[in-house]
């Protein structure tokens, strides 16, 4: 077997503590126990595949969803907000300047 | 020891194997079923970070609409103008309506990938607990704490090493408190090489004539020594002997630069200042050579200053300078010496400038006392102009009469109407009778003139606002300049035109793409003041104020420049060209000079460019909270901005400078960036500085100098803590005694509970500057073979004892009793001192270096050393009193040589003073002070000063 220290070291599926007690507590075992632990291992690893890839799926649906919620909004609400707003009646304004100045 | 040494780091991360493989091996991991980059699952990992970056885009597009809504919708209701309520509400509700629309729809979005992401951690972590529990079935063993880890490979280690696993905790304590102190000895010479290299650089320049091979010596020999003695961070050393070494390379150091320059530190360093900032004088190559023929070895009698050289295109442009107009724009200059000193000449004679006006008006804006034929196109005149310059030039143009020749030609359109305006100005002529040659003092001596910047800049001269040949001369001889009554007439005549120009306005709304190569800041400026209601109440306030009597001229100039500054916009309709509103200008000069904002004006740059602040701030505030748990620690010192190109090509350089908090006395963090792009919709200035400062925090060298930053901060507050703990401690059992002594009616000695102890009183200081310490809060004393110090304020509140440590230093009354009147002997008794600078300063400065050196060796009288805030000051004891002495040059008149010696207490207040006459040809004058200076130590009249202070002594 490969440098059993090594190979555990490889895997993503547990943290770094967790390697560390498991490195530790097999120092003395059989090459046979210690192909076990990798076999163990070895499944975590496709179990985490399937966890990400889950979890993956759900954050792009998610941001997709919300991708389209902006869109909605800038070709609904907010184009019509800004129509509105160029279109602002500033008579007012106008009429306030005109006030100031009609003594000069 | 070696042992420890070797094997620490396998104590301090027990369990890691020395080099784990983080990537695995692709074979390998193909092996083991671990996945490598060309995953479909890492290409689904590139698909959301795509997506979220398109909706970061998306979000920050939608925010820049939602901004300029309320800037169309607010101008005037943020201002207070619009007084129509209903419009008010009406406005704001719609404004903040779709701006919560956005929030609230961001949030959900970050509250969803928050959700997920709780849920993918928590599905990992109970996998991991899975796989450990079956792991632990084949293993059969329980759980195994991390703790317990560290614990077996330490005995594994301590039993290897042969030793107890106590030994060997207490050997690795040892070898970490080690480190510490060899990091920051090493750190403390680093620094000293650093600023020494820096002074002699400086030094250089200040003092060209003196050869400072000697002092150069000293800084490379030390540097050698540290080279080969103690750099290397895993070079195990003797601190202490790294500390005196620094010490001592310090002191050397200063006294060979003032034995050098022949003047006191100060004086060296405010010199080199001012050299460095003259050097930094902008001064163009042309001017520089013209200047440079007029001095040095073989100087010209004059030169001739070419106008055309001089003004650039901006000038050419503020004046209206037509074409080839400076050609003839020609000034003889030459240094002539008036009593001994240089004066600069300049002659106007050949001086003529052509100008052109676009329209009439434009003419009588600068002529008004010019009156045109309706018809002809001349030349007309000459017509004299007669002027007293505006009080607001600088000398030697402020209010000075100048006269000029005129002469005008015009062109005209078809129904005659004047169309250009060509002028010719000569004959310029200044002063009272009016002469063409116009004197400037140049504050030295011709020989002393050495650089061009001493005839450019002569004493009072602001260097960075004007200079001569600049807005002090030749503008002086082009500048248009009104007296106030002719001013106030073109006011009166513009005002009506504005007015009118406003009632005609189509005001430009944000977002007008004729803006789109302007910064947001600059375009935020045109929207400043610019709606009607505003405008017109600027129109009403000018017309108030030239109803007024007397007119307020400044006021009203003010008004009518910033009408002035939106006259073209009042004018300017749906499709003019906007590229001459004064906006587009400041930005062309921007784009020429560069924008920088220095640390005085850094929030400057937070309000123009607010979304790269914001993100060095949360870049730093996140990993701060993530490895320190540390938060906005890290901000922007001072930015340096040039644009280049326009559309889809701007481009920015310059460069950033960030600081740590609570690392001031670091080098700052430097970053350089090089023609960065823009990458957001509108390709905005404002993204291609955000992306420069998207390079600077992802750059591994800033990320990785701050974290080394934060980590020397966090070990000087922790030392900080630790010293302050022990030291509040031996504060109380200090205070206890002396409470106790006062009332047994016993005699105190606070400097029974010391803070620190060592044999000399230079290691008691070493000590407190190991920790971080600065040895003026603290007052020493001998006791028995030993020098001990003890704290005498609270830490950072200056040398000054104060509060508990100074009342239990028994150096100020209890604090609560604030009100009782100061001990009889801190009466002032101050003489005033000559301070005018002459050899006899050398003399003062050099006694006390001397002083210094000669240590007084008489039991209760001790010189420590030269007073840490004052090169020029003794710090010395005086039995359980501390006392300041300092040797200045005394009034003059009665004796050349005489030199007054000053004791002065902590607060700076005089208690004692007398005279001696000082023999600049006796050889024994040290020993002879030294004795006197011991005699007055030991005088009563140094504890006591009430009394009057000594007569001048003799010497002879």
């Amino acid at each position: 077997m490969k440098d059993f220290a090594e190979l555990v070291q490889t895997f993503t599926c547990i943290g770094d503590e967790t390697k560390q007690k498991i490195i530790y507590s097999a120092k003395d075992l059989s090459d046979e126990k210690k192909a076990k632990v990798i076999e163990v291992l070895k499944k975590g690893e496709e179990k985490k595949k399937a966890l990400k890839d889950a979890f993956d799926t759900k954050m792009l649906e998610h941001v997709e969803k919300h991708l389209k919620e902006v869109d909605d909004f800038k070709r609904g609400p907010l184009r019509k907000a800004f129509r509105e707003a160029e279109e602002f009646d500033h008579t007012a304004e106008a009429k306030a300047a005109e006030d100031l100045l009609k003594d000069l | 020891m070696d042992f420890w040494k070797e094997n620490r780091l396998v104590f301090m991360a027990a369990g890691e194997q020395p080099e784990p493989a983080t990537t695995p091996d692709p074979v390998e991991a193909q092996e083991q079923g671990t996945e490598t980059a060309e995953d479909p699952e890492k290409e689904k990992d590139l698909a959301v970070a795509e997506k979220k970056a398109d909706l970061k885009v998306k979000v920050e597009s939608a925010q820049e609409v939602v901004d300029q809504l309320k800037a169309i919708y607010g101008e005037a209701n943020e201002q207070g103008i619009d007084k129509n309520a209903g419009n008010d509400k009406e406005v704001d509700q719609r404004a903040d309506k779709i701006s919560s629309a956005l929030t609230d729809m961001t949030d959900a979005f970050n509250k969803g990938v928050e959700s997920l992401e709780d849920e993918y951690e928590a599905a990992l972590t109970e996998l991991e607990e899975d796989i450990y529990a079956d792991i632990a079935g084949v293993l059969e063993i329980g759980d195994v704490s991390g703790d317990t880890l560290k614990e077996e490979a330490k005995k594994d280690m301590a039993d290897a090493a042969k030793v107890t696993v106590e030994e060997a905790d207490t050997a690795i304590g040892q070898l970490e408190e080690a480190r510490k102190l060899d990091d920051e000895a090493r750190a403390s010479a680093t620094e000293k090489i650093t600023s020494s290299e820096d002074l002699l650089a400086g030094f250089q320049l200040a003092y060209p004539e003196k050869d400072i091979a000697s002092v150069q010596k000293l800084v490379d020999d030390f540097k050698a020594d540290f080279e080969a003695n103690y750099a290397g961070d895993d070079k195990d050393i003797d601190p202490a002997a790294l500390n005196t070494a620094t010490g001592e390379f310090s002191h050397a150091l200063d006294l060979a630069v003032v034995a050098l320059a022949g003047e006191p530190l100060d004086a060296i360093n405010l010199k080199i200042e001012e050299v460095r900032a003259e050097e930094e004088l902008p001064i163009s190559p042309y001017l520089g050579e013209r200047m440079q023929a007029l001095i040095g070895e073989n100087p010209q009698s004059s030169v001739v200053v070419e106008g055309a050289q001089v003004f650039d295109e901006a000038d050419m442009e503020r004046h209206s300078i037509s074409e080839g107009g400076a050609d003839d724009a020609n000034i003889e200059t030459s240094v002539v010496e008036v009593d001994g000193e240089a004066q600069l000449v300049q002659n106007y004679e050949n001086f003529t400038v052509r100008q052109e006006y676009g329209s009439l008006a434009d003419f009588k804006k600068n002529f008004p006392s010019i009156d045109l034929p309706d018809s002809g196109d001349g030349p007309f005149g000459p017509f004299e102009e007669d002027i007293y310059m505006s009080e607001s030039r600088p000398r030697p143009f402020k209010g000075i009469r100048r006269k000029r020749d005129i002469s005008v030609s015009v062109e005209r359109d078809d129904q005659g109407a004047i169309t250009k305006v060509k002028v010719t100005a000569s004959n310029v002529r200044f002063g009272n009778p009016p002469e063409s040659t116009v004197h400037i003092r140049l504050g030295k001596s011709p020989a002393e003139c050495t650089e061009p910047a001493d005839l450019l800049y002569p004493p009072g001269y602001n260097p960075r606002e004007s200079r001569n040949f600049s807005s002090e001369s030749t503008e002086a001889a082009v500048e248009a300049n009104e007296t106030d009554a002719e001013k106030l007439a073109r006011y009166k005549q513009e005002l009506p035109e504005y007015v009118q120009a406003l009632s005609e306005m189509t005001p430009i709304k944000p977002g007008d793409p004729r803006l789109a190569e302007l910064p947001k800041f600059l375009q935020k400026s045109i929207f400043a003041y610019s709606t009607k209601p505003e405008l017109a109440r600027h129109m009403k306030r000018a017309s108030e104020l030239m109803k007024a009597e007397p007119v307020d001229m400044e006021s009203l100039t003010e008004v009518m420049q910033d009408l002035e500054g939106k006259a073209l916009q009042m004018k300017a309709k749906p499709d003019s060209d906007l590229s001459n509103l004064p906006e587009f200008q400041k930005f062309e000069k921007i784009k020429k000079e560069g924008l920088a904002y220095p640390e005085a004006n850094i929030n400057a740059f937070r309000t123009d460019f607010g979304d790269a602040a914001t993100h060095l701030e949360n870049h730093f505030f996140d990993q701060g909270a993530m490895n320190e748990g540390e938060g906005s620690d890290v901000s922007l010192a001072s930015a340096n901005l040039s644009f280049y190109g326009s559309g889809v090509g701007k481009q920015v350089s310059g460069s950033f400078e960030i600081k740590v908090k609570g690392c001031e006395g670091m080098d700052s963090i430097k970053f350089k960036f090089r023609r960065m792009g823009a990458t957001d919709k509108g390709l905005t200035w404002e993204s291609a500085v955000l992306n420069a400062m998207k390079k600077v925090t992802s750059n591994k060298d800033i990320n990785k100098a701050v974290q080394e930053q934060r980590k020397q901060r966090n070990k000087i507050e922790r030392t900080h803590r630790a010293v302050d703990q022990k030291e509040v401690s031996t504060l109380e059992k200090r205070l206890k005694a002396k409470q106790k002594a006062a009332k047994n009616g016993e005699e105190f000695d606070p400097f029974k509970y010391e803070d620190y102890r060592a044999k000399k009183i230079d290691d008691v200081k070493k000590k407190i500057s190991e920790d971080h310490g600065n040895p003026k809060e603290y007052r020493y004393a001998t006791r028995g073979e030993h020098w001990v110090a003890i704290r005498v304020t609270e830490r950072g509140l200056g040398s000054s004892p104060s509060g508990k440590f100074g009342e239990a230093a028994g150096l100020v009354a209890p604090v609560a009793d604030e009100t009782a009147p100061p001990p009889a002997d801190a009466v002032a008794q101050v003489e005033a001192v000559d301070e005018s600078p002459d050899y006899r300063a050398v003399v003062a400065e050099g006694i006390v270096a001397g002083l210094n050196q000669k240590t007084l060796p008489s039991g209760e009288l001790m010189i420590i050393g030269v007073a840490l805030d004052d090169p020029g000051k003794l710090d010395i004891d005086v039995g359980s009193r501390h006392l300041f002495l300092t040797v200045t040059p005394a009034p003059t008149g009665e004796k050349p040589n005489l030199l007054k010696y000053s004791f002065t207490d902590d607060s700076g207040t005089e208690l004692h003073a007398f005279h001696d006459n000082y023999d600049s040809s006796a050889t024994n004058n040290l020993s002879r002070v030294c004795a006197i200076v011991q005699s007055a130590l030991a005088s009563p009249k140094t504890h006591v000063a009430t009394e009057e202070p000594a007569q001048p002594e003799a010497s002879e």
